[in-house]
């Protein structure tokens, strides 16, 4: 056989599609990489914030409340609609913020000196959501605070917004609930029985791009919180979105897009539906009012491939599945003062203060 | 010779990518149980009903529910999960609702509005918040409160028919 001396097109092609193969082979692991590096540094936020929250405890031997602030729901000053990130900003390097947001002591949702200011380590670099499907973008967040297992609203009843002796009255009366944070719910370590290890504290609530997409809430008119099963919630979601023709709350401001405010809504996150699931309101008798007020299933999301971060309220940062046991979907939530053991297997357990069940250290 | 080595060698190589890409599979539908098909249709009245969501809520002791929406033609197939169709055998509650966008919504004073426009210097507007309704009978949105049980046997359903009614 005769050697040529160049390469024939034959050789140069099977040449070429084995460099294509091997790139091609290479790519998603160079993505995922980069993924890997997101969620690294999401996570290093997760634990400069909940060791921002023991800070604020050392300070004020308390922990802070997810929402809090000064007037009434009705009377125009903080509207106690501010969030605990704004409480424990002095403890994140940021206590000119918090100065300039006490000193102008206003609510959380008109723009101003502190409301459109994006805090770094409030946003996990996975998290793309950049511009609200709907209303107006104020500083962004992708965590929030861990209500447990119960359905969780901003407001004690459907009238306190409009009622203004109403207002008044329950304005230092506190929403308490089966996880460590709510409304002027200020909790201490001690009241975490179950366990600082075994109990989160702060997770993960990515922001949506489209009305349809993860993040977003669905606007259930006919959910009852004494009634309403969370399966019901979880039937609207398609894996990766919600199904078309979904309800999706179109009423305000999306979820993620205010850091400042503390209602359930924006700063809430309960451990009910599996994590990277659907969020609905459960807005029946709750329709004469913002759609923030009313109470929900206020669900886990990142744009982390198959769960998300959570900071359990020892300080340490876990990575969730979101394969992970949630009992049976198809009871309904427990009420706030209840004590019994969450029915929604090993997520709900780990959103429970005080729920007595035992959880292993593996989940 | 030289030809003939490549080829080998990049025959050799796109079988090892197919079996690398082929073992990055997906679970699907985790940990559920083996599931019997279950089919059929909602009616109101006894008319169809189209763009329902019927969820199938275990009885105490059950764990794992099923969904699905009606077609156009009222009719239902349900999955256990995103990916896993028909429901795990047992007893159910059953729960029917088709929530709908309201145009314009209820009328009344958007806090958030409100203040948007006091701080713009202008004066209050009642604000509009479009919302969703349900538009079948209240009773039927919870299992709780419908009254529909249905129990699943091993070999599924087919033809189930859910009967609402709106009196």
């Amino acid at each position: 056989m005769r050697r040529s001396k160049g390469f024939t097109l034959v050789e140069l092609l099977v040449v070429i599609a084995i460099i294509g193969i091997l790139i091609a082979l290479l790519l998603p692991a160079v993505q995922a990489a980069r993924e890997a590096a997101r969620r690294s540094q999401c996570t290093n936020n997760l634990k400069q914030l909940i060791l921002a929250v023991h800070t604020y405890h050392d300070t004020f031997q308390r922990l802070p409340a997810r929402q809090s602030g000064t007037g009434n729901l009705a009377a125009f000053t903080q509207r106690l609609r501010i969030s605990g990130w704004v409480q424990i900003a002095p403890y994140i390097e940021q206590k000119p913020l918090y100065d300039t947001a006490m000193a102008a002591n206003d609510n959380p949702w008109t723009a101003g000196a502190w409301q459109t200011v994006v805090l770094p380590v409030l946003n996990c670099p996975s998290d793309a959501g950049d511009i609200p499907p709907r209303g107006t973008k104020m500083g962004s967040t992708s965590y929030a605070f861990c209500c447990g297992d119960n359905y969780e609203a901003a407001a004690h009843s459907p009238t306190e917004r409009s009622d203004g002796n109403q207002a008044a009255a329950l304005a230092s009366t506190p929403i308490r609930n089966r996880g460590i944070f709510g409304r002027q719910d200020y909790n201490t370590f001690a009241s975490i029985v179950d366990g600082t290890s075994n109990t989160i504290a702060l997770a993960e609530r990515s922001r949506p791009r489209r009305d349809n997409d993860k993040g977003s809430a669905i606007d259930d008119t006919s959910g009852d919180p004494t009634s309403y099963v969370p399966l019901a919630c979880r039937a609207y979601w398609a894996g990766n979105g919600y199904i078309s023709g979904a309800p999706i709350f179109t009423g305000d401001t999306s979820p993620g897009y205010r850091w400042g405010d503390g209602a359930a809504f924006f700063a809430a996150v309960s451990t009910i539906l599996p994590p990277n699931s659907a969020v609905c309101m459960l807005r029946a008798g709750w329709t004469g009012i913002s759609g923030h007020f009313a109470p929900g299933i206020w669900t886990a999301t990142s744009e982390h491939p198959g769960g998300v971060n959570v900071a359990m309220a020892d300080g340490s940062v876990r990575f969730i599945s979101e394969t992970i046991d949630c009992g049976n979907l198809g009871v309904v939530a427990p009420s706030p003062s209840s004590t019994a053991p969450s029915p929604y297997g090993v997520w709900g357990a780990l959103g429970t203060k005080a729920g007595g069940e035992p959880v292993s250290g593996t989940f | 010779m030289l030809i003939n080595t490549t080829r080998r060698l990049s025959t050799i190589l796109v079988a090892l990518g197919g079996l690398l890409a082929a073992g990055c599979g997906e679970r699907a539908g985790g940990d559920i149980p083996p599931t019997a098909p279950v089919s059929g249709v909602v009616l109101l009245d006894g008319k169809p009903v189209d763009g329902a969501m019927v969820v199938f809520a275990p009885v105490e002791g059950g764990r794992y529910g099923a969904y699905a929406m009606t077609d156009s033609n009222g009719r239902f197939e349900l999955k256990a999960s995103e990916d896993v169709k028909g429901a795990v055998p047992g007893k159910y509650r059953v729960q029917v609702t088709k929530l709908v966008a309201e145009g314009g919504g209820s009328k009344f004073l958007v806090q958030e509005d409100l203040e948007h426009a006091l701080k713009a210097g202008g004066a209050p507007q009642p604000g509009q918040e479009g919302q969703t309704k349900n538009v079948l009978p209240e009773k039927y949105a919870s299992p709780e409160t419908s009254g529909i049980e249905v129990t699943v046997p091993k070999e599924g359903i087919t033809n189930l028919e859910i009967k609402l009614s709106s009196s």
